[in-house]
């Protein structure tokens, strides 16, 4: 360092120390005493799952939920029946009473068999007050 | 590897979602005075052939379909709840079929069902019932078990037999698939 160097420092130094201590505005002021309040270290919300900060993928299973849970709400929905299905729901309850009908002529059947001709029809006329298809049966059948 | 894993899960879920849906369905016909549990059918007879379960939602829409081309069936899928069929095909009588046959026929005579046609044999078994209230047919229930097959059927609602009469003889539909030899029989006469 040369001699004008030290010269030129002192020279500084005494023009800085000439300088008074500028104050900060009250608003810096008050920003600046709230970093640490607000900064604080968070505690970790799950310590005995996660103790340090929580990975990222801890946040997927939430949003796969969102889907899922659309998906259930949609579910839950009163579904308005297609064409389709209507023409199905028409052939199975066809296949339904078909059976039904099966059952009139199986037991019809049986009244023929155990009972014969004559007791049949007073036997016949009875049952079919309660279920007719017994009595279409056993017409299909002596025919 | 990711991919798969979410894939059986998500496949699980819908699963899971179908399967209680259809349970729904079959659990909103339970509080109904028609309604009959059958118990596990596929225990002794293994998986139905056929299964219907028409709900009550459908059966008004197949009913409003129907009204223009046949009011009486209109009238009658209107008034019913639902429709259940379970139909096995077996080789031979399965042990226990006539044992549950039996069972379910107390059960339903303990809740009040009407027993109107036996038929008790060791080949074959047949029961039908009905749930009557206030001179009402509120349920059909039909049991049939024999050496080929066993049917288990139940009306759940507010049935006419008649009108089921007249109705069933509108279907045009042959179970054994003998429709063919009707036919010829028709074209003959």
């Amino acid at each position: 360092m040369t001699i004008d160097d030290k010269t030129l420092d002192a020279q500084m130094d005494h023009l800085l120390n000439q300088l008074e201590v500028e104050k900060a505005p009250a608003s810096l002021t008050r920003r600046l005493k709230r970093i640490p309040r607000e900064h604080r270290e968070k505690k970790p919300l799950l310590p005995w799952l996660f103790p340090g900060p929580l990975p990222k993928w801890v946040m997927a299973p939430a949003f796969a939920a969102v889907p899922l849970a659309l998906l259930v709400i949609v579910m839950m929905q009163p579904r308005q029946p297609s064409p389709q299905d209507v023409e199905q729901a028409r052939l199975d309850l066809a296949v339904a009473f078909a059976y039904l009908d099966k059952a009139g002529l199986r037991t019809g059947s049986q009244i023929q068999s155990v009972l014969g001709g004559e007791l049949r029809h007073s036997v016949k006329d009875k049952l079919s007050e309660h279920i007719p298809f017994t009595e279409q049966s056993l017409q299909e059948e002596t025919t | 590897m990711k991919t798969s894993v979410f894939r059986k899960i998500l496949t699980g879920c819908v699963t899971l979602l179908i399967s209680v849906s259809a349970m729904a369905q079959e659990d909103s016909l339970k509080d109904f005075p028609g309604y009959v549990d059958f118990g596990q059918l596929s225990d002794i007879f293994g998986e139905p052939t056929v299964q219907i379960s028409v709900g009550e939602s459908l059966l008004g829409l197949v009913g409003s379909l129907s009204a223009s081309e046949d009011p009486e069936a209109a009238e009658l899928f209107n008034r019913l709840n639902g429709v259940r069929v379970n139909v096995f095909e077996t080789t031979s009588m399965p042990s226990g079929a006539i044992d549950l046959v039996k069972s379910t026929s107390a059960q339903l005579s303990e809740l009040g069902w009407e027993s109107v046609v036996t038929v008790n044999s060791q080949e074959e078994q047949v029961r039908i019932f009905m749930m009557i209230n206030n001179d009402r047919v509120e349920g059909i229930t039909v049991m049939t078990v024999e050496e080929t097959e066993a049917v288990f059927v139940n009306v759940i609602g507010s049935i006419n037999p008649e009108e089921l009469g007249k109705v069933m003889n509108n279907f045009d539909i042959d179970i054994n698939g003998d429709n063919d030899d009707h036919d010829d029989e028709d074209a003959a006469e």
